[in-house]
């Protein structure tokens, strides 16, 4: 990274409120209690409160009369170049924003202090900037050509999978489009909660179609880790969306499902609800539309996703779903909810910080394993890849399983 | 006896008094603007949603003056906190009293009250109650602070302890002060009502202290709270303003956060 401690870091992204918390914040150390991610790494600078201070030295002393007065810049290279690193090493779970004294929005708070790194050319780290690429170039993280986008809707329908075909959208008009964002449409094993999803809404009558190939990635990682073309490239796809005369969107992915319900609204009005997917299917429960009528006996625990829960307050939705399943045990684990542990996967961490991330999950596991539930469950497909990973780190016993496929075997029987 | 009746016991240098004020106040004045001129050079918009007054003066109530939040995360820790949050209202409420007295004309009932009337010993208890309540949470607020320091990883700079150190020095030269006023000049009926100083008269013997002495220690206690004023906004005190008004814009933006304001729902 070529960082030059003069590189001025523009205040176009913050707002006078954002800056006005990196003077509220009083080090109080009540973060650096919950941080999952100093839990795994313990380096004094990870922790939010001590950041907050980091960065408000450096700030002010590019921006106003300190600026001014000492000619100079005070704040080393290596200073600088740690406080970047830092601000990237964060899964912006935004667990800080809830036990702050000072309710000073952390999430927000990160998300627009990368963009303001990025705009001065200090961000992101080198792989994330790799990944942002590839993102941008292929509209999938994983290098994969558009014209395969589709293509398992084919493979479901073959394998058996997939109980029914599924319309495109564009071809012919439904009132909810079934958005799967790029790991399920790419990663084979998480394409299998789509095919869940698609079968119970099927099952329940749901009118729905697919955008197939012409499906785009949300982009919400560029958000995640300051690109600043998040705003244009969002636009096209709010376009894209608001075109197609859709009443609802159910996505089965949590961090799609933050960009397009948090995100969008933010940068273009958006004429259609928005549902993840567990919501959708503890709707169609309440409604009894859906009926999850066989067993399956099996203790589980419940992980809160940070996007569906601490983001957007979807605690009770996946816990109502789970507790229709007949035959399910149900145990808590000590922390959920507003204080669940991040398993580590978000914020753009695990392209910066693999092994980090891995710690985060096996920390998360091992709290799944006290509760003696067999299985720890998550609606969200990368929250379930990355405590798949935990739970081989941990050499844990636990096995992580997604809710949507509890769902489908009470339903389907099979 | 008004408040300001103690020039009739010892000199004051109020020439003095007025000079070392003004610089205090000028540098507090010149801090505020430089962190209010950072804050406004961010571009990004404050609300992006249409203000919510109702939510933010809910939040107000509840989180700044009654510090909920606070409270969820240890109840020493808020009580520590409210003691100086409430003390410091009760010293700046005073603290404006004493300026307005020196404002309106002597023959308005609100100068009688405070000077002749039964005002006088409101001023006298609520000056004691809320120095001791600052006192109380700053003295454990800096045991509590020394205790913590090294096993804990936050970043505790010497300037933040320092800030506590400089307060509870002031609220005590502070009470002295009243001690040694009262002391000097016993048989004041009012004394009670200053429970705190007279209760620390009780161990002075009267007029044993020389005046001269007298004169320094309030020298020294209007120089302090000079440093303190102007240390304000360039140290974490600059919370003191800022986290009351960031809590209550946030507030606005995340109203529907019925999670994160779990009593709102
Ligand atoms: C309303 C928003 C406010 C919030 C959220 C807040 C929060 C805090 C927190 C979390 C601490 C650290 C205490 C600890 O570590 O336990 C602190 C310290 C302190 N606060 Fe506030 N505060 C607020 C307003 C005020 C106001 C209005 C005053 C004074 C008038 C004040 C005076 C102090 C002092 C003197 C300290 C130092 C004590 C210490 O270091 O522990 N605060 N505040
Ligand atoms: S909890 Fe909030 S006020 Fe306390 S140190 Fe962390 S960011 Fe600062
Ligand atoms: S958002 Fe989460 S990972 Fe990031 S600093 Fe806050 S608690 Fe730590």
């Amino acid at each position: 990274m070529d960082t030059s401690a003069r590189q001025k870091i523009p205040l176009n992204s913050l707002s006078p409120r954002q800056l006005m918390e990196l003077d509220a914040c009083t080090r109080c150390g009540e973060c650096m209690k919950w941080c999952p991610i100093y839990a795994v790494d313990r380096s004094a600078d990870l922790i939010p409160g001590n950041r907050i201070a980091a960065l408000r030295k450096l700030l002010k002393s590019q921006h106003g009369i300190r600026a001014r007065l000492a000619a100079g810049n005070r704040i080393s290279k290596e200073e600088v170049e740690r406080l970047i690193e830092v601000l990237y090493e964060c899964t912006t779970c935004g667990q800080c924003h809830f036990v702050c004294p000072a309710r000073i929005d952390t999430v927000e708070l990160w998300e627009d202090l990368r963009e303001a790194v990025v705009e001065a050319g200090l961000g992101p780290l080198p792989d994330q900037a790799e990944y942002l690429r590839v993102l941008k170039k292929y509209e999938n993280p994983f290098k994969e050509p558009r014209e395969n986008r589709g293509i398992w809707v084919q493979r479901g329908l073959e394998q058996g999978t997939l109980y029914r075909d599924l319309p495109l959208i564009t071809e012919s008009p439904q009132p909810v489009l079934f958005y799967l964002g790029c790991t399920a449409s790419y990663n084979t094993e998480i394409n299998l909660v789509a095919q869940w999803v698609a079968n119970l809404m099927h099952y329940a009558g749901v009118r729905f179609g697919v955008l197939g190939n012409q499906e785009n990635c949300c982009r919400g990682k560029l958000r995640r880790m300051g690109d600043g073309d998040f705003a244009a490239k969002a636009a096209e796809n709010i376009d894209l969306l608001n075109s197609l005369g859709i009443d609802t969107l159910v996505t089965n992915c949590a961090g799609c499902f933050k960009t397009i319900f948090q995100d969008y609204p933010r940068i273009k009005k958006i004429n259609f609800k928005v549902y993840h997917a567990i919501e959708y299917v503890d709707m169609l429960i309440r409604e009894r539309r859906l009926q999850p009528v066989n067993l399956v006996p099996m203790k589980v625990t419940y992980h809160d996703p940070c996007h569906l829960g601490r983001h957007n307050g979807i605690y009770d939705a996946p816990r109502r779903v789970l507790q229709a399943v007949p035959g399910v045990e149900f145990v808590e684990m000590e922390r959920i909810r507003q204080n669940s542990r991040c398993c580590g996967m978000g914020g753009g961490l695990k392209m910066g910080f693999p092994e980090i991330q891995t710690l985060a999950s096996a920390e998360r596991i091992r709290e799944a394993e006290r509760t003696g539930a067999e299985a720890v469950v998550t609606p969200c497909p990368t929250c379930f890849l990355g405590l798949q990973a935990g739970a081989a780190r941990a050499e844990s016993d636990i096995s992580a399983r997604h809710l949507m496929e509890l769902v489908n075997i009470s339903v389907f029987g099979r | 006896m008004s408040p300001f009746g103690t020039d009739l016991i010892y000199y004051k240098p109020w020439l003095y008094f007025v000079i070392i004020q003004t610089l205090g106040l000028t540098i507090f004045i010149i801090g505020m603007a430089d962190n209010l001129n950072f804050y406004f050079r961010g571009r990004a918009r404050s609300f992006r949603n249409s203000p919510g007054f109702a939510a933010m003066i809910k939040i107000f109530l509840h989180e700044v003056l009654l510090q909920r939040q606070l409270f969820t995360r240890g109840f020493f820790r808020w009580l520590n906190h409210i003691l100086i949050f409430w003390g410091f209202l009760g010293l700046l409420s005073l603290s404006a009293i004493g300026v307005l007295l020196k404002i309106v004309p002597g023959d308005a009932a609100f100068y009688q009250f405070f000077t002749a009337g039964s005002g006088y010993l409101y001023y006298k208890f609520v000056g004691d109650l809320a120095g001791l309540m600052v006192l109380a949470g700053a003295v454990s607020a800096l045991i509590g602070r020394l205790r913590a320091a090294p096993g804990s990883n936050i970043d505790t700079r010497f300037s933040d302890t320092a800030a506590l150190g400089i307060l509870v020095v002031l609220v005590l030269t502070g009470f002295m002060l009243e001690s040694l006023r009262l002391a000097a000049a016993p048989g004041d009926p009012a004394a009670q009502y200053s429970f705190v100083a007279n209760f620390m008269a009780g161990f002075i013997e009267g007029g044993q202290v020389p005046r001269f002495l007298m004169t320094a220690f309030w020298t020294f206690h209007a120089t302090l709270n000079a440093v303190f004023v102007a240390y304000l906004p360039f140290s974490k005190l600059a919370h003191v303003f800022a986290a009351p008004a960031e809590i209550v814009i946030n507030a606005s933006e995340e109203q529907l956060r019925g999670d994160l304001y779990g009593y709102l729902r």
